[in-house]
């Protein structure tokens, strides 16, 4: 899945031009054996506030900027619940791609564009394993861990 | 919402319908012009720019990009940093809240301006803060790359790219300015938060720097023709500017193209456009004869010779359509007599060659420049008249309409802060204001019948899409701006 997610991911930021250092600096740290998701989500934060820029400069809007916070905290949600909690098997496309239309629609977004930036925060995801990257959700934005 | 653009060019745009929005989008847009204007990495930045826009250079239009991306994060912060200083200076009182409202924006987070905010809490006079943030940028953007490059650093942007990632890191300027924010923390801790010279910076950011001089600029240039050569790029805008520079050195706003004094110019540099679109936009299939059945209040044509691009609006619904075409097929659609015809042109005398018979009737011709270069281009196009009327589009935006020969009109839309210079014109007698009589709106030069107003009118909404709709007579009239 992660060779998978990587390729869809680099193929949306080229689609969209991003700024080629970000792009290479992205790649460096998905490729890094020891993964950071802080120097990662800094990555994402910056790719998700230009891509919708570039998809609608009508539209953007505080929620631009905690976008990638709103899916995160959706994912989170999820994986963490009684039901799912240690299943990786779960974290497919479709799953993607129902959160993604779901915020993209919830804040009137570009769907497209919303399920690349889930993408990005899917490989972290998986680069970070899904329990040590639920305990690091919670322990940033200080969620009480679910019993 | 996009309120400004700069894209390493010589004009910024303000979004015609924020012209008169917030200032600060000014200065933000025109901090940019500075810093490519004033170093050599933004010098070399626009040149490539330039270049790429000539017939065959596109293969540069990817090296420009990566030049543009090198120095993002250092534009937007420097932008950043001019509009919070202007804040502070102009409104002390409303500091606090325009600072908080600006940690809530896109870019605050983008360009991870927090690693910044030390700067902006430093006590000092605001006149000294100012300065110390122009010499931390100018710093960041001041090198001379082409010290560094190999001719075959510039065959393609993946080789750009790897030089800056690797021997030419020191020519990268958010990495550069990643470096100076460093050495001004450490400067900082170490007790010294006054009178940091550039030493200093250089020193404890152990960075190179050019100096901003004739003959940096002019060798700059020369290792970059050479390189250029290489390449088979262009190198003519090279030349010329190295002749410039040899013949008249260099100035504070270094110019590359005039002369004039610099705060001309940077008013000058300030042109309103549309770049919010508010109109529908559809693209139509190739067939001339569906424009019949649209209601099309004005046509803009792209000339390309024997290939055209319609772009058609209808101002009443706000709806813009647009058509790729030939001469011939435009040439037999049925054009209604109410449709204003604008062109966009590379040659002019084609355009009034062809199209001046197809149509017979008045031809607009937009022109997006500077006001002064618009002034020098319609002089030949018009007699010696040169009737003239302004329309006001809101408090910072204004359309200049010229009468040319042949009842063609020259139309452009320039900021307010340039009224002044037309206004200049008009009195040392290059124009001729007309004057619209009250009740019919006829002022016998550009309109002469009941209707002819509502031409104007479509093609100011066209123009800037501020709004759609059927507008008052007295609205227009209320909008002519007298003497």
């Amino acid at each position: 899945m992660e060779k998978e997610l990587m390729a869809e991911c680099a193929i949306f930021l080229e689609k969209y031009n991003v700024n080629v250092f970000k792009l290479n600096e992205w790649r460096q740290v998905v490729r890094n054996e020891t993964f950071s998701e802080d120097a990662y989500m800094e990555i994402v934060d910056y790719f998700a506030i230009d891509v919708l820029r570039q998809g609608n400069s009508f539209a953007s809007s505080k929620s631009d900027i905690k976008i990638t916070y709103f899916l995160g905290n959706e994912l989170y949600q999820f994986l963490s619940s009684e039901k799912n909690r240690g299943k990786a098997e779960i974290l497919t496309s479709s799953l993607i791609s129902t959160i993604a239309t779901d915020m993209a629609n919830m804040y009137n977004m570009d769907v497209f564009i919303v399920t690349g930036i889930t993408n990005l925060i899917v490989l972290g995801i998986v680069k970070m394993g899904i329990n040590a990257w639920c305990r690091y959700f919670e322990e940033k934005y200080e969620k009480e861990p679910k019993k | 919402m996009l309120q400004g653009t700069y894209d390493f060019d010589d004009i910024v745009k303000i979004d015609c319908n924020n012209a008169y929005g917030e200032i600060n989008v000014y200065v933000h847009e025109m901090a940019h012009w500075g810093l490519a204007k004033n170093t050599l990495f933004g010098i070399l930045s626009f040149l490539v720019k330039q270049i790429s826009e000539e017939p065959g250079m596109g293969k540069l239009y990817e090296i420009g990009k990566v030049l543009h991306d090198a120095s993002e994060r250092t534009n937007e912060c420097y932008a950043m940093c001019s509009e919070l200083i202007f804040a502070e200076s102009q409104r002390p009182d409303l500091y606090d809240g325009f600072y908080g409202k600006f940690r809530e924006q896109q870019y605050y987070l983008q360009y991870q301006f927090q690693e910044l905010d030390f700067l902006m809490s430093l006590n000092m006079d605001i006149a000294e803060k100012s300065n110390l943030i122009d010499r931390i940028f100018t710093l960041a953007m001041n090198i001379d790359i082409t010290k560094y490059t190999e001719a075959s650093c510039w065959s393609s942007a993946e080789n750009l790219l790897h030089f800056f990632l690797s021997e030419g890191k020191g020519c990268y300027p958010d990495f550069r300015l990643e470096k100076i924010l460093q050495a001004l923390k450490g400067l900082m801790l170490s007790g010294k938060d006054v009178d940091i010279s550039d030493e200093d910076i250089i020193a404890h950011g152990n960075i190179m720097q050019d100096e901003w001089s004739t003959d940096n600029v002019v060798s700059f240039l020369e290792n970059l023709m050479e390189q250029f050569r290489q390449n088979s790029f262009s190198t003519g805008l090279l030349e010329r500017n190295v002749e410039n520079l040899l013949k008249n050195g260099i100035q504070l706003g270094y110019n590359l193209k005039r002369k004039d004094n610099f705060e001309r110019q940077f008013h000058e540099a300030i042109l309103p456009d549309c770049l919010t679109q508010k109109y529908v936009f559809e693209a139509l299939e190739s067939d001339i004869e569906l424009i019949e059945q649209k209601n099309i209040s004005v046509a803009t044509i792209y000339d390309y010779g024997e290939d055209t691009l319609l772009e058609l609006t209808d101002t009443l619904q706000g709806k813009m359509y647009s058509m790729v075409s030939n001469r011939k097929d435009v040439s037999n659609g049925q054009w209604s007599d109410k449709c204003g015809m604008v062109f966009y042109f590379d040659d002019i005398n084609s355009v009034k060659g062809y199209w001046k018979k197809v149509f017979r009737r008045r031809l607009f011709y937009q022109l997006k420049n500077r006001y002064s270069e618009f002034k020098s281009y319609i002089e030949p196009y018009c007699t010696s008249s040169k009737h003239i009327f302004l329309y006001r589009l809101n408090h910072g935006a204004f359309f200049v309409f010229v009468m040319g020969k042949d009842d063609d009109v020259f139309f452009t839309c320039q900021s307010m802060i340039n009224l002044d210079y037309v206004r200049e014109d008009i009195e040392a007698g290059f124009y001729k204001m007309v004057e619209f009589e009250d009740t019919d709106c006829i002022d016998g030069i550009f309109c002469r019948n009941i209707d002819d107003w509502k031409i104007f009118y479509n093609i100011v909404l066209y123009a800037s899409q501020v709004k759609c709709g059927m507008g008052s007579k007295q609205e227009f009239l209320d909008n002519i701006m007298t003497y």
